[in-house]
C-alpha cells in the first residue's frame, strides 16, 4: 500500500501541471468570455466551458497520456523502473489511474460549473457521457506511448487515432453507435433538463468503455512483453495520411454521387439556374441575368422541353423576380405557361394589390384586375394565396376573390367578398411534434383543395409534409392525421439533422425542398466553392426521412423531381439525373 | 552532379512517392465518387499540393542535413556550393511536380470532359504547379541556414500564411496596383485566374507573371546559393 501511495504521489507531482494548464484553459478563458458578454451586452453572467472541453478535452488526454508514458520509457528511466521491487503492472496502473483522474478532473470540473451557473443544461450530458471517450482517448494515447516511446511520435500517432475514433463513426453506418453525435442534444430549450439515460447513450458507453479496457490491456501486454514500435519521420507522415485518407474514403462512400447524370446542356456563361419548373416533358428555367447585379436583379426565362434526344432550352424572356418564389404564384391549370401572381402598386400612399397575368413563353406579365387597397386586403400584412382549381382561380385573404378562368388569359371576377381569413392565424411547425393548420372555408372546394390552398409554403404530398427549419438545422417530416372542413392536424414521424461530416461537406444553406414520390429533394447551396449539392430523402418506410441520395455538381441551387422518378437539377448547367439507386430501401 | 542527383534521390524519393500516393489518392476518391463538384475537389487537391509539397521539399533538404551534421561533410566535398544546390534543388522540383502531375493525371483520367474540359484541367494544374514552385524557391531560400528540420517547416508554414494574406491584400485594386499581384507566388492561382471569374476585374497576363515568377525565383536562388557558400566558410 505504501509503494502504491509513493507511486501516486510521484505521477501526481510529475502530471498536475497539465490539470492547472486545463483548467487555466476549460475555466480562465470561459470567465473571461463570460466578464466579456457582461462588460459588453449586460447579459447574466454564464461561463460555456462546453466548447473548450469538447475541442480540447480528448487532446489534453492523448497529451497526458503521452507525456506519462514516454517520461519514463526513455533513456535508462525504464532499466531503473523495471529494477525496482514493485510489479511492472503496478506501477503502470498507478500511472493510468492518476493521468486518468487528472483528465476526468479537468474535463469535468469545468462541465459542472457551467451547468451550475448556466440556464443552458445540454452540458449535463458532456458529464454523464463523454468521460467514457476520454478514457478510451486516454487509452489509446497510454497505448501509443507504451509501443512508441518517444513524445512527438506517440502524440502524433495517437492524435490520428482520435480522429479516426471521432469520425470513422461519423462516416461508417455500422459503427453508428459509437458516434459522439448520438450522445449529445444542443437543441434543448434553456432552462430545460436534457434527457440523459436512453439506449443510445448507453451504447456509446458500453463501446467506449470496451475500447478503454482493451487499450489498456494491450498497453500492459505491450510492457510485459517489451513491444515496440520503431517510429521515424516515414512512419510518421505514413501513419497520419492513412488516418486523412480512411476518413475521406468512408465519407465519399457515405456522401458520394450516385444519382446518374443522364442528360445535361450548358447554360449560357453567367446564367447559372435558380429555379425550374417541369411537369416532366415541358416547362421553364429561371437564371438571373448577365447585366444583373446587387442592387437591380434582372431575370431570365428559357423554357425547356424533355425528349428523346436531349434537353431543348428556348430563347430568353427577361421577368420579373418574383417568379422565384413559387408559393406566391399559381399557374392556370392546362397551361404551364400561364401564371397568376399578386403584385403591389404603390404610385398613391395606401398601396394597391392587382392580380397579374403572366404569359412566360412571351415575357409579357400584365396587372389584369384590381384586387383592392393592400391595408383593406391584408390587414395583418400578410399577403393574399391564389389557388386554381378547374377553370376558377380563388384570391384568399381578409377578402376572398372568385374568378373564372375560363378564358386564362382574360379572368373575370365572379365574386368578391369579406372573408377575415388571415395566414398570421395559421399553424407554424417550426419543429413542433404536432401542429394544426387552420383552412379557409372556401365554398366549392374539398377539404384537401383548401389544405393545398394554404400549404404552398411547405413541400406537402399524398398525408407527408416535410419542412426544413433554420433552428437546428433539422428536417422533419408530418403525417397529416386529421382533415376537418376547418383545421388539419400533422404529427411528427421523423427527423433528420446532418451530421457533423454532412455539414462539413456543405448540408448547412438549405435553398429549395422539393417532395415527389415519396422522395424528398433538398437543395444544398454553401457557396458555389462550399460543395453546393442535393440531398434526397425517403420519407417512406418505418424509419422516414433516410438518406438516400447525393449529387454534387458546379453551382446547383436547385431541384425539380419529375413524376418518373428522374430529376432535373439546375445549376452552372442544367443536369437530367436518374433516381437515387437505393430507393424504397429501409 | 549525377552523383549528387543520386544522393538526393536515395534520400528523399520517398517523399516523392509519398506526395505522389496522398494527392493520386485523394484525387481519386473524391473525383470517382463526385463527394463534391469536380471544380472544387480539383480545388481541394490543389490546395493540399500547394500546402503540403513546398513545406515537405524545401525542409528535407538543407536543414536536415544540418540537423544531422551531415551539410558539413557535403560543403567539404571538392564540389561547388551552386552545384550541391543545383542538385538539391533540382530534386525539390520533382518532389513538388511529381505529386501535382500525377493528381493531374489522375484528375483527367477519372474526370477529364465531365465537368471541365480537359483543357482547363491542365491549365489549373500547371498553375497551381507552377505556384507550388515558387513557394519551394521562396522556402529554399529562407530556410537554407536554419539548424534544424522542425525550424524551417514553421518558416515555412509562416511564409504560406503571409503570402496568402498578403495576396488577399494585393487582390484589391485600386489601393494596390493591379501589377503588384503578380509577384505573389498565388498570382497564377488566383490572379489570373479567379478574380476573373467573379468579374472583379480584367485577369493578369500569364506570361507577365511567368516572366516575373521566374525572375524572383532565379533571385532567390542566387541569393541561397550565397548563403550556402557563406555556410561552407563557417564550416
Amino acid at each position: 500500500m505504501k509503494q502504491l501511495t509513493a507511486l501516486v504521489w510521484k505521477e501526481w507531482r510529475e502530471d498536475r501541471a497539465f490539470l492547472w494548464i486545463a483548467l487555466g484553459v476549460f475555466v480562465g478563458l470561459p470567465i473571461v468570455g463570460g466578464l466579456e458578454e457582461i462588460v459588453q451586452y449586460s447579459y447574466r453572467f454564464e461561463i460555456s466551458a462546453s466548447p473548450w472541453v469538447l475541442g480540447f478535452g480528448g487532446v489534453l488526454a492523448v497529451f497526458v497520456a503521452v507525456g506519462a508514458t514516454c517520461r519514463d520509457f526513455s533513456g535508462h528511466l525504464e532499466d531503473f523502473w523495471r529494477s525496482q521491487p514493485v510489479g511492472i503492472t503496478r506501477w503502470l496502473l498507478a500511472k493510468y489511474l492518476v493521468g486518468l483522474a487528472i483528465v476526468l478532473v479537468a474535463c469535468v470540473l469545468p462541465l459542472a460549473i457551467e451547468v451550475s451557473i448556466d440556464r443552458d443544461k445540454s452540458a449535463i450530458l458532456l458529464i454523464a457521457w463523454f468521460p467514457f471517450l476520454w478514457a478510451a482517448l486516454y487509452g489509446i494515447g497510454f497505448l501509443a506511448g507504451c509501443l512508441v516511446r518517444r513524445t512527438s511520435h506517440a502524440a502524433m500517432l495517437a492524435l490520428a487515432a482520435m480522429l479516426l475514433v471521432y469520425f470513422l463513426p461519423v462516416v461508417i453506418p455500422p459503427l453508428q453507435w459509437l458516434n459522439v453525435g448520438a450522445v449529445t442534444d444542443f437543441s434543448i430549450l434553456l432552462g430545460q433538463w436534457p434527457r440523459v439515460l436512453g439506449p443510445a447513450q448507453l451504447a456509446f458507453a458500453a463501446g467506449m468503455l470496451g475500447l478503454a479496457i482493451t487499450v489498456l490491456a494491450l498497453a500492459l501486454l505491450a510492457v510485459h512483453f517489451d513491444w515496440r514500435i520503431g517510429s521515424g519521420r516515414k512512419m510518421m507522415y505514413a501513419s497520419i495520411s492513412a488516418a486523412i485518407l480512411i476518413l475521406f474514403a468512408s465519407a465519399a462512400f457515405q456522401l458520394g454521387t450516385n444519382m446518374p447524370i443522364l442528360r445535361q446542356i450548358d447554360m449560357p456563361k453567367g446564367e447559372p439556374i435558380w429555379w425550374i419548373r417541369c411537369n416532366g416533358n415541358d416547362g421553364y428555367v429561371i437564371s438571373p441575368r448577365p447585366d444583373s447585379t446587387y442592387l437591380e436583379s434582372t431575370f431570365n426565362l428559357r423554357t425547356i422541353k424533355l425528349t428523346e434526344s436531349g434537353i431543348e432550352l428556348g430563347s430568353p424572356v427577361r421577368v420579373s423576380p418574383q417568379l422565384l418564389w413559387g408559393w406566391y404564384l399559381e399557374h392556370a391549370p392546362g397551361h404551364p405557361n400561364t401564371v397568376y401572381r399578386v403584385t403591389e402598386t404603390d404610385k398613391d400612399e395606401t398601396g394597391t394589390l392587382w392580380l397579374n397575368v403572366a404569359q412566360l413563353d412571351k415575357g409579357t406579365d400584365k396587372p389584369a384586375i384590381r384586387l383592392g387597397e393592400y391595408e383593406q386586403y391584408s390587414p395583418n400584412a400578410s399577403w393574399p394565396h391564389l389557388y386554381a382549381s378547374g377553370d376558377r382561380l380563388y384570391v384568399i385573404g381578409a377578402r376572398l376573390m372568385t374568378l373564372d378562368i375560363s378564358k386564362p388569359l382574360t379572368p373575370h371576377v365572379i365574386s368578391n367578398v369579406p372573408f377575415g381569413y388571415s395566414y398570421d392565424d395559421r399553424g407554424f411547425a417550426f419543429g413542433n411534434d404536432t401542429f394544426t393548420e387552420i383552412l379557409p372555408p372556401v365554398p366549392n372546394l374539398s377539404q384537401r383543395q383548401r389544405l393545398q390552398a394554404v400549404i404552398k409554403p411547405f413541400c406537402f404530398e399524398g398525408d407527408i409534409l416535410c419542412e426544413w427549419p433554420w433552428r437546428g438545422n433539422t428536417a422533419i417530416a408530418y403525417r397529416l392525421t386529421q382533415l376537418t372542413d376547418t383545421k388539419a392536424v400533422f404529427k411528427t414521424i421523423g427527423q433528420y439533422k446532418p451530421t457533423l461530416l454532412e455539414e462539413i461537406f456543405g448540408a448547412s444553406n438549405r435553398l429549395n425542398m422539393e417532395l415527389q414520390n415519396g422522395l424528398l429533394y433538398v437543395s444544398q447551396y454553401p457557396g458555389n466553392t462550399e460543395n453546393p449539392h442535393i440531398d434526397v430523402f425517403d420519407t417512406r418506410g418505418p424509419h422516414p426521412l433516410r438518406l438516400i441520395g447525393h449529387f454534387a455538381a458546379p453551382g446547383v441551387r436547385t431541384v425539380c423531381p419529375l413524376p418518373d422518378g428522374r430529376a432535373l437539377v439546375g445549376g452552372d448547367k442544367l443536369w437530367l439525373v436518374g433516381p437515387p439507386p437505393h430507393k424504397g430501401r429501409d | 552532379m549525377p552523383n549528387l542527383l543520386w544522393k538526393e534521390w536515395h534520400e528523399q524519393s520517398w517523399k516523392l512517392g509519398f506526395g505522389c500516393v496522398v494527392l493520386g489518392a485523394l484525387a481519386l476518391i473524391g473525383l470517382h465518387s463526385r463527394i463534391v463538384a469536380d471544380e472544387t475537389m480539383m480545388m481541394w487537391v490543389s490546395f493540399l499540393g500547394l500546402t503540403m509539397l513546398p513545406v515537405l521539399s524545401s525542409t528535407g533538404l538543407v536543414p536536415a542535413e544540418r540537423g544531422e551534421g551531415s551539410l558539413e561533410s557535403l560543403l567539404a566535398l571538392p564540389v561547388k556550393p551552386s552545384r550541391i544546390l543545383a542538385a538539391k534543388t533540382a530534386m525539390g522540383i520533382a518532389l513538388c511536380v511529381g505529386p501535382m502531375l500525377v493528381a493531374a493525371v489522375v484528375s483527367l483520367l477519372a474526370a477529364g470532359g465531365r465537368e471541365k474540359p480537359d483543357s482547363a484541367i491542365i491549365a489549373f494544374y500547371a498553375s497551381s504547379t507552377v505556384a507550388t514552385l515558387s513557394l519551394f524557391i521562396w522556402m529554399l531560400a529562407l530556410t537554407i541556414q536554419l539548424p534544424s528540420e522542425a525550424r524551417s517547416a514553421l518558416l515555412g508554414v509562416g511564409l504560406l500564411v503571409f503570402w496568402m494574406l498578403a495576396t488577399a491584400a494585393l487582390a484589391f485594386p485600386p489601393s494596390v496596383p493591379r501589377l503588384a499581384l503578380a509577384i505573389s507566388p498565388f498570382a497564377l492561382v488566383y490572379g489570373t485566374a479567379q478574380q476573373a471569374v467573379e468579374g472583379q476585374s480584367a485577369p493578369l497576363p500569364v506570361p507577365l507573371v511567368l516572366a516575373v515568377q521566374v525572375g524572383i525565383a532565379l533571385a532567390l536562388w542566387i541569393w541561397a546559393s550565397k548563403r550556402l557558400s557563406n555556410l561552407e566558410g563557417q564550416t
